[in-house]
């Protein structure tokens, strides 16, 4: 996650659940923490046994809000201007904390004089290409010192790229300190421009405002905890850089209760992104080779990537070894380790385009392991339209999904589709070994406790036999193009003959391969520190090296809990080295020592001249709090002993975005793509000018302010059910805990469309309609923007489609297809729409929306477009003026109803009146 | 009592709503779904305790626009309550209801024949019939679960510990300690089930609750009933119907002087 | 004038932006807002009992029985010859009754082929254990009389010795009758459902009084059926009008004396059903129909009104049962009632 990588260095939660219990306060935003984590919320709730607070700040009232001590609402889509609120408020009012944010943060670097902020060029940043319609980062930086030689123990110790360091002013006063751009940056965000942009009420914002504050320092830490509520917007990384950057001027990352909790989407998602289901990168974190840098050979794709100093330093030894792990003998030094056989990004080959490139017919074949874009992905109709034009299609799940049946779905006729199907029967998390890595980095190996049905096997057992038989059926081949796969190590065969006879292949030899061993004795790594560049290791993710430090020792099997230790330390294992804590060297002052007893983490050993403490230290073990860097020292050597955040260039949190952000080095406040107010801040840039896009007649956008769709319209999730529901709704004691599709709305709105609690409404949008009951509830509310002015919102839960015990319509066929321009995530928290009462008309088939667009206006591999500085409808416009009830008058309404059904009953108690 | 008697304490201040504990009940019990009907009742779509629903979670929502911080939205996970003075034990002519040895009110499946007395009886309205198996059906207390020294399915399941399960005393001396902090911090809070006036009939529950509100927002009744204590006066009632009709069946059928 | 303003206006004017639509848009009950909530959405709380026409039939043909077993017995002590028929018609009803409300109650349970369950155990504390006892005392008490019947009738030629006949008879007679008329009033009104509980004092009484009226009735049917003296065809008549005043009485006092916990049995559809054909078809129009015979010195016996006014009592005693278990059930729905109106 870019977010929280560009600015401490590991994209990763920057703490763990246990830590939760810890925080004098616990700011929730941008998930729903009790809903999706309901375990995990525990440690939540523990802080606030030991008196810590809970705000929760989210656009509906929640599970999580029910358990809260603050709730504040806001509009879906205007985060940044609430966190900027909150940085404005922070360092307007001094309550920064000091001596962390100048030993541990870039605040007094000096930016680049060639940077020009988004207030000086109307909502831009500089560095914009109006032909590539892209920015070019090189003022994003710092201003370097040419001259002088590397002072001893200052701030800027070392630099990003080439050796020079950035000049810095530790008074602070320089106009281009970083801390000063960064206050003239979020000098607008006042709160009386919050409410207006979020409808937060002032009240509110600086309650939590000042509770963050008295929360932070030396005494007391504070963690922010955030979902997709932040990621899935097209403002997504910056979102998350938002609340990194507060926490870092309020100096809580990296101490005991504070940092970063981010809660991730799926039970074991944090694992899918570590061993790389993201086609921009391989396991741990390496970036896949991309053309664009002419990256053609091992060497010049190493270059970009290795860092003088940190962990980075050993880029070419975690390559080296991650290839030997990959091809083994056939990766040595004198072919380059293999390295033509990898294959070159040319673009961006996310999901996104993919499925656009798969609509106009350049995709053939798809395998979805577990994976149901019918239903979870958006503008699903499109996605159910991209998979007609197949010519193959394998599914992998346990129960027949939308995605295996949308052939046969309504309005579509089997005759006119093409697609070939296989659908395979596959084993239950119950039914197969394996681990799962959760949004703590924790890895957990869970055994097998039942066989599989029939013939069901699991996904490693399907991959491992699917290899075996290509590489038989090519065996022969004298094609290069089929050197990949034959060139690849594919020996996991079980040792035991009953297992090999089932055809189940052995995890924990995956395992194995993945913690690395050295090649010649084939003894198994025990620390990433000892990966060589030299063929001499091989290591599937260097992350995870340590996990599995000798045979029969596999660490993630462990379950010892010790009270005394809260943060567990024996049970599971996480990565990195079984750190929980990310970047806890600053928990410890310069000096080394804790902020405070209260909130001591690790700390310097002068006696034993090593970092003690309750948690793994992240830091290298023997380096002293005094230790500067020589100039040419490299790795961990050049880690100075007070530079916390160890993967960052000279280890420092980057508070101005130097490290490469597609859309700015500050969160700015964008509107999301579809929305029905104009950018309160920057009207000539309605939203992110770099977001990915794509205009096609199949996906229609909606105007700005487009009166026929006033109403945001925001996609969620139940407890009681999970994703696009395959694993819920084919399950009779879930399905019936929430068996059917509803839309949540407020009062208000229902008595402006007069639509009664449990009638069916339809909700639309220029993609389509769906159909839904109505859940009117007082816990969704209209945002006041202005006197006169409100935004009304209407929630959808995501999970239901046409197959399963309980059936409804997809949410996700109302959002455009939109995203992030870092990591390409779609935005499904807020896009556009209308709402009326009734179902959806029999007479809107599904099919039309799905027609293939003319070639003309195809794009090309799916590629998105950006649209450049789009101006909004004016500060003014785009506000509708809602007929709203007075909020005192829907409190009255209740208890004149009820008051009515009291007399209605006193007086045919008093008569004879037959009912 | 050799063993002590176990129950549960459930804490609607720490409900988070997830209805786990409906699930693994249902689950550990391999109870059938009660049917799929959206209620429009906030997040509650299985409406209540019924034959093969022995954990339910009520949604109350109290959404406050003229003062926002005074909105809540309370969860509560309702269980039988295994009175000290059970209806449903007392109505039961079988003896299939009975106290085990852990003092829960258990109801033996072999034994119930489904004469469905016991489900007017409860006063909380727990127990029901089952139409399939034809039995009275309700909570066990696991206590299959508990004779193997496990804590029972939902309190395990329970994330936040909302649902405590233990000794009674050591549940009461938690229940205490956490209602006199709550109010300390203002927060409404009491105690339903140990020795209010709630308990005046049925004594006190074994499954008791902390509760922010008034027992009837929850549909807990706030002066449940003990049916026996009825018997009495219907009793005297029927008794004293008979024996005034006997007589005037006596008087005009006794014998008239001089017949046979 | 903002939109705000506006819209207040509008709201307060009514229609579709009115307080009713707004209250009605929200969730059920007074749910949603505020913190008036007086039920949970008005779910109900108890459950119901799942007693049907197997138990209205029950506590129908079980007071009869009842009846019909203490008219045999007083009559018989009576020793009026006149009176024989209908000792042996009411002995034979008796038992006839007694199994068919035996066949009713096994029918009725979940589990028919555990019904000998019931004997596991005496439990005085529960009516139903006690009704099954006292059944089980009174069929025995019936068959013996039915058996010493086919005796004096010449249908069997053996008798039951008297060793096990007179304990049997002292034990069970008496005791055995009058619970087995009276028992269930208290079975339905010993239970947590609003309407039967707050119905205690009343609800056995009338069950009592409607066994006897309906018992009466019956007899008085039979008779006319089987060509019986119109001097024992008065004294029915005399028991049957006593005790259906008395029905009648309680039934209203009832009605008067309880408020809304009797709604499910007194209002509405059921009400009037109760009102028609148990007050006026079940009670009043027979005591109408059997008065002139009553009040006149020579008893004259028209059977054919006989056997209307025993039909009209006897179906005003079914529907009186049926509607006191089928409010039941509805009572157990009524969540504010049973929560607003505790005991």
């Amino acid at each position: 996650m870019p977010g929280l990588g560009t600015l401490y260095g590991l994209g990763g939660a920057t703490t763990h659940l246990m830590d939760l219990q810890h925080a004098d306060l616990i700011v929730i935003q941008g998930s729903n923490f009790a809903e999706n984590h309901p375990v995990g919320f525990r440690f939540a709730l523990m802080a606030k046994e030991r008196g810590a607070t809970i705000v929760h700040v989210d656009p509906r009232f929640t599970r999580t809000s029910a358990l809260a001590d603050l709730y504040i609402p806001i509009r879906s889509g205007t985060d940044i201007a609430f966190t900027g609120g909150l940085i404005n408020y922070v360092l307007s009012n001094d309550a920064w904390f000091k001596e962390y944010v100048l030993a541990y943060t870039s605040a007094a670097l000096l930016v680049d004089p060639e940077f020009r902020d988004t207030d000086e060029l109307d909502g831009m940043f500089s560095g914009y290409d109006p032909a590539s319609h892209a920015y070019d980062p090189k003022t994003w930086k710092y201003e370097l010192d040419e001259t002088a030689p590397p002072p001893d123990g200052e701030a800027g110790a070392s630099v990003h790229g080439g050796g020079k360091r950035p000049k810095s002013d530790p008074t602070l006063q320089h106009p281009r300190c970083v801390i000063n751009v960064l206050k003239r940056h979020y000098a607008r965000y006042t709160p009386e421009m919050v409410e207006r942009i979020t409808g937060a009420p002032q009240e509110s914002f600086l309650k939590l405002a000042r509770l963050l504050v008295a929360n932070s320092g030396r005494e007391r830490t504070a963690i922010y905890a955030y979902a997709m509520g932040w990621a899935q917007h097209t403002v997504g990384v910056q979102n998350i850089r938002a609340a990194a950057t507060l926490q870092a001027l309020l100096g809580n990352t990296g101490r005991p209760g504070g940092g970063i909790m981010a809660l991730r989407g799926h039970a074991s998602i944090q694992g899918s992104t570590d061993i790389a289901t993201l086609y921009d990168s391989f396991p741990g974190y390496l970036k896949v080779p991309t053309a664009e840098k002419n990256e053609t050979t091992f060497a010049a794709w190493t270059k970009n990537h290795t860092m003088r100093s940190g962990r980075w330093a050993e880029y070419p030894a975690f390559a080296v070894s991650l290839l030997k792990a990959w091809y083994g003998e056939h990766a040595r030094a004198d072919n380059d380790w293999n390295f033509a056989r990898l294959p070159l990004n040319t673009g961006d080959h996310s999901d996104l385009p993919m499925f656009f490139a798969m609509k106009d017919g350049q995709v053939e074949g798809l395998v979805l392991y577990g994976q149901n874009p019918a239903v979870g992905g958006q503008n699903a109709a499109l996605q159910r339209g991209a998979m007609e034009r197949l010519k193959w299609m394998v599914v992998r799940d346990i129960f027949e999904t939308e995605s295996a049946s949308f052939w046969k779905r309504e309005g579509a006729n089997p005759e006119d589709i093409g697609t070939e199907i296989f659908f395979l029967p596959v084993a239950g998390v119950a039914e197969k070994a394996g681990t799962f890595t959760n949004t703590m980095r924790l890895l957990q190996f869970h055994e097998k406790a039942v066989e599989p049905p029939g013939e069901a096997r699991s996904d490693l057992d399907f991959t491992y036999e699917l290899g075996k038989r290509l590489r038989a059926l090519y065996a022969d081949s004298a094609n290069p193009l089929d050197r990949p796969l034959l060139d690849l190590t594919w020996d996991y065969e079980s040792d035991d003959p009953h297992a090999r006879e089932r055809g189940e292949a052995d995890v924990e030899k995956v395992m194995r391969e993945i913690n690395g061993y050295r090649v010649a004795s084939g003894e198994h790594l025990r620390d990433s520190h000892d990966l060589r560049d030299d063929g001499s290791t091989a290591c599937g993710a260097w992350i995870y090296c340590g996990m599995f430090p000798e045979p029969g020792r596999n660490l993630t099997r462990r379950r010892s809990a010790d009270p005394a230790q809260p943060a567990a330390p024996e049970w599971g294992w996480s990565w990195p080295d079984n750190v929980r804590t990310l970047y806890n060297r600053a928990s410890a002052d310069p000096d080394g020592q804790p902020w405070s007893d209260r909130k001591r983490l690790i700390w310097w050993d002068d006696a034993a001249g090593a970092w003690q403490g309750n948690d793994v230290p992240n830091f290298p073990l023997h380096t002293a709090p005094s230790y500067r860097a020589p100039a040419d020292a490299r790795g961990d050597a050049a880690i100075d002993g007070n530079a916390p955040f160890v993967m960052l260039e000279y280890g420092r949190s980057e508070i101005f975005g130097v490290n490469g952000t597609a859309d700015g080095p500050l969160p700015t406040h964008y509107e999301p793509r579809e929305s029905p107010v104009g950018n309160a801040l920057y009207p000539n840039v309605q939203y992110n000018p770099v977001l990915k896009e794509w205009r096609r007649r199949d996906n229609p956008y909606h105007a700005v302010g487009d009166p026929k769709y006033p109403y945001v319209v925001t996609t969620y999730r139940l407890t009681e059910h999970h994703a696009s529901g395959v694993m819920s709704r084919q399950l009779p004691w879930l399905a019936e805990l929430q068996p059917a599709a509803f839309c949540e709305l407020s009062p208000e709105l229902a008595v402006e469309k007069e639509i009664r609690n449990g009638d069916w409404v339809t909700i639309e949008t220029a993609r389509g309609d769906i159909e839904a009951r109505a859940l009117v509830t007082g816990r969704m509310q209209p945002f006041r923007l202005a006197p006169g002015r409100y935004v009304h919102q209407i929630g959808l839960p995501y999970h239901f489609g046409y197959e399963g015990e309980v059936r409804g319509d997809s949410a996700n066929d109302l959002p455009p297809l939109v995203a992030d321009p870092n990591v390409t995530i779609h935005e499904g928290k807020a896009f556009t729409g209308n709402i009326r009462r009734g179902r959806r008309s029999p007479f809107t088939s599904r099919a039309p929306e799905v027609e293939a667009v003319p070639q003309a206006e195809q794009t090309p591999f799916g590629s998105p477009e950006r649209p450049g500085p789009m101006p909004g409808p004016g500060a003014e416009g785009g506000m509708f003026e809602h007929a709203i009830v007075p909020p005192a008058e829907i409190m009255a309404a209740a208890r004149i109803v009820h008051a009515r059904a009291e007399a209605r009953a006193a007086e045919e108690e008093g008569t004879d009146e037959h009912a | 009592m050799s063993t002590p008697e176990h129950g549960f304490f459930t804490d609607v201040t720490l409900c988070i709503g997830c209805k786990a504990c409906e699930v693994a009940c249902k689950q550990w019990n391999q109870l059938p779904a009660d049917g799929y009907a959206l209620s429009g009742n906030s997040y509650d779509n299985t409406n209540g305790l019924s034959a093969t629903t022995w954990r339910h979670v009520a949604f109350v929502e109290q959404m406050d626009r003229v003062e926002p911080s005074a909105s809540r939205w309370m969860m509560m996970s309702d269980v039988c309550k295994h009175c000290t003075n059970a209806g449903c034990l007392e109505a039961c002519p079988t003896g299939a209801i009975i106290r085990n040895e852990f003092n829960d009110v258990f109801v033996q499946p072999d034994v119930c024949n489904g004469c469905g007395y016991c489900v007017p009886s409860c006063p909380f309205g727990v127990v029901a019939i089952q139409p399939q198996s034809g039995i009275a059906q309700k909570c066990t207390l696991c206590y299959d679960r508990q004779k193997d020294g496990l804590e029972p399915a939902c309190a395990k399941s329970c994330p936040t510990e909302s649902i405590t399960f233990g000794p009674i005393e050591e549940l009461r001396a938690l229940a205490e300690a956490r209602v006199a902090k709550l109010q300390a911090e203002g927060r409404e809070a009491h105690l339903y089930g140990v020795d209010g006036p709630e308990t005046r009939d049925v004594g006190a529950l074994n499954a008791f609750f902390l509760i922010p509100d008034r027992p009837e927002v929850f549909n807990l009744p706030p002066n449940p009933v003990l049916p026996s204590k009825f018997q009495r006066a219907a009793y005297t009632s029927g008794l004293l119907g008979a024996l005034a009709l006997g007589a005037v069946g006596l008087a005009v059928f006794r014998p008239k002087p001089g017949s046979a | 004038m903002d939109a705000t303003e506006k819209h207040g206006a509008q709201y307060a004017a009514g229609g579709a932006y009115g307080p009713d639509a707004v209250a009605t848009s929200m969730q059920r009950g007074d749910g949603g807002f505020g913190r008036d909530q007086q039920t949970y959405y008005d779910h109900p709380v108890l459950q119901k009992p799942h007693w049907k026409w197997e138990i209205v039939t029950y506590f129908f043909v079980g007071g009869i029985a009842a009846a019909s077993s203490a008219l045999a017995a007083l009559a018989a002590a009576g020793g009026d010859p006149d009176d024989a028929l209908l000792v042996r018609n009411a002995r034979y009803s008796a038992l006839a009754g007694a199994l068919v409300s035996g066949a009713l109650l096994v029918k009725d349970l979940g589990r028919p082929d555990r019904f000998l369950n019931m004997l596991r155990i005496v439990k005085l504390k529960s009516p139903m254990s006690v009704g099954v006892y006292v059944l089980s005392l009174f069929s025995m008490n019936a068959g013996l009389r039915a058996l010493e019947q086919l005796r004096a009738d010449g249908h069997v030629p053996f008798a039951v010795p008297g060793w096990i006949a007179k304990p049997l008879r002292v034990s069970t007679g008496a005791p055995s009758t009058a619970l087995m008329a009276c028992y269930t009033g208290v079975l339905v009104s010993a239970t947590a459902i609003p309407v039967w509980f707050t119905g205690r004092r009343h609800i056995p009484a009338i069950f009592v009084c409607s066994a006897a009226s309906t018992g009466a009735a019956l007899q008085n049917g039979l008779l006319a059926l089987t060509g019986g003296s119109a001097r024992t065809s008065k004294k029915l008549a005399v028991i049957e009008l006593i005790a259906s005043s008395a029905e009648a009485i309680l039934l209203l006092h009832w009605r008067l004396s309880v408020g809304e916990s009797a709604k499910p049995l007194f209002r509405g559809t059921r009400g009037r059903r109760l009102e028609r054909f148990t007050l006026v078809g079940g009670l009043a129009l027979p005591a109408l129909l059997l008065l002139p015979s009553v009040v006149s010195r020579r008893p004259r016996h028209d059977p054919a009104l006989g056997l209307i006014a025993a039909a009209a009592a006897l179906f005003g005693g079914y529907v009186l049962r049926e509607s006191v278990v089928y409010a039941g059930r509805d009572s157990a729905s009524d969540a504010r009632a049973y929560l607003r109106h505790p005991e």
